[in-house]
């Protein structure tokens, strides 16, 4: 047997055989190749020669059962990589051996690598496969050997490179100014390739290199995070990542000056700016800092400490990276508000700035008069000689003229930073009073101190205040007692005691303390103006604009010929129509009578009353009397019906003789009684005034009933509405019950020949609890009731009349009896009547105060009501719908055409709708 | 108790109403009907003179001194000339006892007089009970005071409200009575008879209803 590589030239020759000239033949060459026979030797070539196992024979050609044989095996170990690259992020990689490479078996190949460093050496079972794992190894370059372990020649070798890159620092900060920020590899190995460098996002300068640096330039790249990655050329899984910061802190403005005394908030903006972990500001220590975030720092002068700071912020990640800005916080603040100072004096006026102003500051004065006026001096005792000053105090000579100087302190870099105060160069005093004119008793006036030239200064020192004139009618007060010293105040209140007997005939007189002393008078005169009338029904021949007319009942007019209140005489109600602007007239006297004119109004004090404020109108005395002033009231009546009792007017005047003296109280009117109702009263009622004897006006009597709240109308708009709530209140009011015996009528009453009147009188004196006529109604009376109580609200209803002879449903008669139908045999009516709305025909609205029908929906029958109804403002019949109007609801089904209404008067019923006079 | 009594009322006629619901119409035509006939052929002459030209205070004084006339609402007492019938009085007040509307009785009363017995009773068929939506009232029989009475009410026990009207000859004089006293009810038995005396005496027992 005879082995050999794959790689060689063999030769097999025979040693000691013979042959006949016939010569050997060889066999068991397939496979070989260059292979040549020379009798008594075979050459091949084992290179171009298929590797396996040979059995070759010689035999001689002349005796060939004389043969020999011999065993070659051809072994070939050859490595198929020539070069493998891997990363270490590569969990595994592998050797091969070609598939052509064989060797006997009982024998293997033997792998080794060089150097040591590959980790996790695997061997396959074949001996084929050469496996490592390159993240558990030492990234270089190893060999690797594979040999047979028969023929330890037959040997190959290929390239195992493990590679790796990691950058340096892992996770970098950098300010944005600087120039240059390297990132280096290390621990790397990438022999046999190169090493890319990238960025993201886009704006690192530059964006990206080659090589085992990666040096970039902060101040030409964006401020933000990037991600570097390393990567080596051809194998994109060996890559490696850091991050780089580009810290950028940028502030505006960079320069702010503000006035000490601004409220409004002022800002430093970040901006343009990339700090990642926030913003860290410093050097505020003295400023009124508002809020400090990651993107502002907002601040306001006020309260702040005036000075300079430099504001600095700074990103927390990297104090490096900051930026500053410069505030200024600027005061110029004279201690001093307003002077007086008298012409001539030696002395000078001091002017200071407070502790806490700016130091740099310039002093002026305006105007300036030059050397006749006022001036700055360089001591408290220097004359002045200078038109501006500087430092924190000054002082000012007074000069020799009279005249009101603005003395001004501004900071010089910043000169809109300034402060004034007021000179009053003086040279007299003048009391100046609020008012020339004081009210009697308690309405006080106050005489204003001292004023200077007229500039309204108040003097700086104590004044004596005396009465000499007058004493007796006016004193001075504090609060509500009197003073009896007025020594050394500079305001003094007088009040009035008595009515002056003419015009300013009080003197008050005032003497200055200190230096120059001064003294000066003041006329007052004490007045006393009084309402003493109102007119709310000013106009009986309409109520456009006024109250309408009305009487207390049918025997009792109202006397409203004064007015409906005189002053502590007389207080009568008055009635509105909804929604109105109104007028009234009202009376006033006022001492002494030598005043001719005041400005006069009223405030409404009541709440939850009828009528608003009055307003304000010039009045024109004479004689000390203004009679039938005519005032506007604000605002409109009240939109509902209603009655109050509340309405208080306070009186006030001002501006007496025109003197623009302020306002004072006058006395009071009221409590009003003020009735509201939605239209002037319909018939029977008559809004006539027929010289006051008209007994058809509305009665305050009915109106007291109806304006009630629910069940009566107050708080109502319509008419629908507000008929509903009067009919709803009588049938529920408890007063009446229906004359189930007969059906007489017993509040309307008749003549021999005819209806004589309805005894509304009667009617409502039931309703207020009287006896009335007794509880005993009919329809008829019920009608005028409802129609009656509904029209002195101005709802324009009517008494209608139906019939007749019909057959009704089961009812509830007034109030609340039980269910049945009225008067057997017939078991109805022979006619009826009802409060109406609206025209003679089926669609009229019937309003029915002296019963209850079923409105369950099925009326007819006994014993099964399930729901009742006061029938208020629904169709007399509609014909059709199922017991849904009035007819259907009351009239039984068969008796139908006995019930109509008609607008046809004749016969003591008189059918047709009416309205019965009253009485 | 005016519910308790409008309820009673109310009850019987739903009782009576049952037998009576398939010839509502024709039963009450024929009672009117009938109630019409008697009414008017029943005027006779009138042995009760002194029911006749009465003022309206004379026939208060029947109710005794307990009653009073309505303040401020003085006695109507007019005349008409009517056409086909001729003049006619009327007069009429109202007298109440007791202050309170709780418990007071008030007493209203008509007085008509006609030319003639005839006349009275066409006026009174024509004017005065159209104006009752209940309608014709019937004849009572109990009392024979004056030659008719027409009463919605029964006569012989006492109740919260009487109302019925006697005829004297060419005079009529309609009673409505109404007592709104919580426990009090009209002394009808007594009240009738007092008037029966009165009218035929001249003079009354000074007694209230």
């Amino acid at each position: 047997m005879k082995g050999t590589g794959k790689q060689r030239h063999d030769r097999l020759a025979m040693t000691n055989s013979w042959s006949d000239s016939g010569g050997i033949e060889w066999s068991g060459t397939n496979g070989m190749k260059g292979v040549t026979a020379n009798n008594g030797m075979l050459e091949f070539s084992a290179t171009n020669s298929t590797p396996t196992n040979y059995t070759v024979r010689a035999t001689a050609r002349d005796l060939t059962n004389c043969w020999d044989e011999v065993t070659v095996n051809l072994v070939k170990v050859d490595i198929e990589h020539v070069v493998t690259n891997t990363g270490v992020q590569m969990a595994s990689g592998a050797l091969n051996l070609t598939t052509d490479s064989w060797w006997p078996t009982g024998s293997s190949v033997v792998w080794t690598n060089a150097p040591a460093g590959l980790g996790n050496v695997t061997l396959s079972g074949d001996y084929r496969t050469f496996g490592f794992a390159p993240s558990n190894s030492t990234p270089t370059s190893y060999v690797v050997t594979a040999w047979s372990s028969l023929l330890p020649t037959c040997i190959d070798t290929a390239t195992a490179r493990v590679w790796r890159v990691e950058i340096v620092p892992t996770n970098a900060l950098t300010v944005w100014n600087t120039n240059a920020f390297t990132l280096q590899l290390t621990n790397s190995y990438w022999d046999g390739s190169s090493v890319v460098w990238t960025s993201i996002p886009a704006g690192l300068s530059p964006a990206g290199g080659a090589g085992a640096t990666f040096t970039v330039n902060p101040s030409n790249s964006v401020p933000t995070n990037y991600t570097i990655t390393a990567c080596i050329a051809g194998m994109t899984n060996c890559a490696t990542t850091a991050q780089m910061s580009v810290i950028k802190v940028d502030v505006a403005p960079h320069a702010t000056n503000t006035f000490w005394w601004m409220t409004n908030e002022v800002t430093i903006v970040v901006s343009n700016s990339y700090a990642s972990g926030g913003i860290i500001w410093t050097g505020t220590n003295g400023l009124h800092v508002i809020s400090a975030c990651d993107t502002q720092l907002v601040f306001t002068a006020t309260n702040s400490a005036p000075g300079d700071y430099i504001v600095k912020a700074a990103a927390a990640v990297l104090s490096d990276a900051y930026d500053t800005a410069t505030v200024g916080i600027r005061k110029a603040d004279i201690v001093q508000t307003q002077v007086g100072w008298s012409v001539g004096l030696s002395n000078n006026a001091p002017f200071n700035l407070t502790a806490d102003s700016s130091m740099n500051v310039t002093w002026t004065i305006t105007p300036n008069l030059g050397a006749g006026g006022a001036q700055f001096a360089a001591g408290p005792n220097v004359p002045g000689t200078a038109s501006t000053g500087s430092g924190t105090n000054v002082w000012i000579t007074p000069g020799t003229t009279a005249t009101n100087y603005i003395i001004t302190a501004y900071v010089n870099d910043l000169p809109s930073c300034q402060d004034t105060a007021k000179l009053i160069v003086i040279s007299n005093y003048t009391v100046i009073a609020s008012s020339t004119f004081i009210a009697l008793s308690n309405n006080c006036v106050t005489a204003t101190a001292w004023t200077i030239d007229a500039s309204g200064m108040a003097v700086p020192t104590n004044s004596n205040w005396t009465i000499p004139l007058g004493n007796t009618r006016a004193r001075f007060v504090s609060g509500a007692s009197t003073v009896t010293s007025t020594t050394g105040v500079d305001t003094v209140t007088l009040t009035g005691l008595v009515v002056s007997a003419t015009l300013n005939d009080v003197r008050v007189h005032a003497v200055t303390a200190g230096s120059p002393t001064m003294a000066d008078d003041e006329w007052f005169t004490v007045f006393k103006v009084e309402i003493t009338n109102i007119k709310f029904n000013h106009d009986t021949g309409s109520s456009g604009s006024d109250a309408i007319n009305i009487r207390q009942d049918y025997n009792t007019p109202f006397d409203i010929s004064n007015g409906e209140w005189v002053k502590g005489v007389t207080n009568i109600p008055a009635c509105y129509t909804t929604n109105k602007t109104v007028t009234i007239k009202a009376r006033f006297t006022v001492q002494p009578a030598s005043i001719t004119s005041a400005d006069i109004w009223a405030i409404s004090t009541d709440s939850g009353g009828s009528l608003g404020d009055v307003i304000k109108t010039n009045v024109t005395f004479v004689s000390g009397v203004a009679s039938d002033v005519v005032f506007l009231v604000s605002g409109t009546t009240p939109n509902c019906i209603q009655k109050t009792t509340n309405d208080v007017w306070q009186w006030k005047m001002e501006n007496v003789n025109g003197s623009g003296s302020p306002g004072c109280d006058m006395n009071t009117s009221g409590m009003h009684t003020v009735y509201t109702i939605l239209n002037e009263p319909v018939a029977p009622w008559d809004n006539a005034w027929s010289g006051g004897n008209n007994p058809s006006n509305a009665w305050s009597v009915a109106l007291d009933i109806v304006c009630q709240g629910s069940p009566w109308a107050k708080g109502t708009t319509t008419i629908p509405d507000a008929a509903a709530r009067v009919t709803q209140g009588i049938y529920n009011s408890g007063r009446f019950s229906y004359d189930t015996v007969g059906g007489a009528c017993n509040y309307t009453i008749f003549g021999p020949a005819a209806v004589d009147y309805f005894d509304a009188s009667s009617w409502v004196d039931r309703l207020k609890g009287g006896i009335g006529l007794g509880s005993s109604v009919n329809c008829w009376d019920c009608a005028n009731g409802v129609m009656v109580m509904c029209n002195v609200l101005g709802c324009d209803l009517w008494n209608q009349w139906m019939g007749s002879s019909f057959v009704c449903n089961e009812i509830r008669a007034i109030k609340d009896g039980a269910w049945g139908q009225p008067f057997p045999p017939n078991n109805g009516f022979s006619y009826h009547r009802v409060g109406w709305r609206g025209a003679v025909a089926n669609s009229g609205k019937v309003f029915d105060a002296c019963l209850k029908v079923d409105n369950d929906g099925d009326p007819t029958g006994s014993g099964n009501h399930n729901s009742e109804l006061i029938p208020t403002d629904i169709p007399f019949w509609t014909a059709s719908g199922t017991f849904d109007d009035y007819k259907q609801m009351l009239v039984d089904t068969n008796s139908y055409g006995n019930c109509n209404v008609s607008d046809m008067p004749g016969g003591a019923q008189n059918p047709g709708r009416r309205r019965d006079p009253i009485r | 108790m005016r519910t308790c009594q409008l309820g009673l009322l109310i009850g019987v006629l739903c009782a009576t109403g049952i037998a009576l619901a398939d010839s509502n119409a024709v039963s009450a035509a024929s009672v009117a009907s009938s109630r019409l006939r008697e009414f008017t052929t029943s005027a006779a002459t009138s042995k009760y003179s002194h029911a006749v030209n009465r003022s309206l205070d004379d026939w208060g004084d029947l109710l005794g001194t307990a009653y009073r006339s309505k303040r401020g609402r003085p006695i109507q007492d007019t005349t008409a000339i009517i056409t086909g019938i001729g003049q006619i009085r009327k007069a009429e007040g109202t007298f109440m006892k007791g202050e309170l509307s709780a418990s007071n009785c008030v007493v209203s009363l008509k007085y008509y007089e006609a030319p003639s017995a005839s006349a009275l009773r066409k006026y009174f068929l024509e004017y005065v009970v159209p104006t009752y939506s209940g309608g014709m009232p019937p004849i009572n029989k109990t009392y024979g005071i004056g030659d008719t009475v027409l009463s919605w009410t029964d006569l012989d026990k006492g109740a919260k409200r009487i109302q019925f009207i006697a005829f004297f000859n060419n005079v009529a004089v309609e009673f409505n009575i109404t007592s709104d006293g919580e426990k009090s009810e009209i002394d009808t038995v007594t009240f009738m008879r007092n008037l029966e005396h009165w009218v035929a005496q001249g003079k009354g027992l000074n007694r209230g209803p």
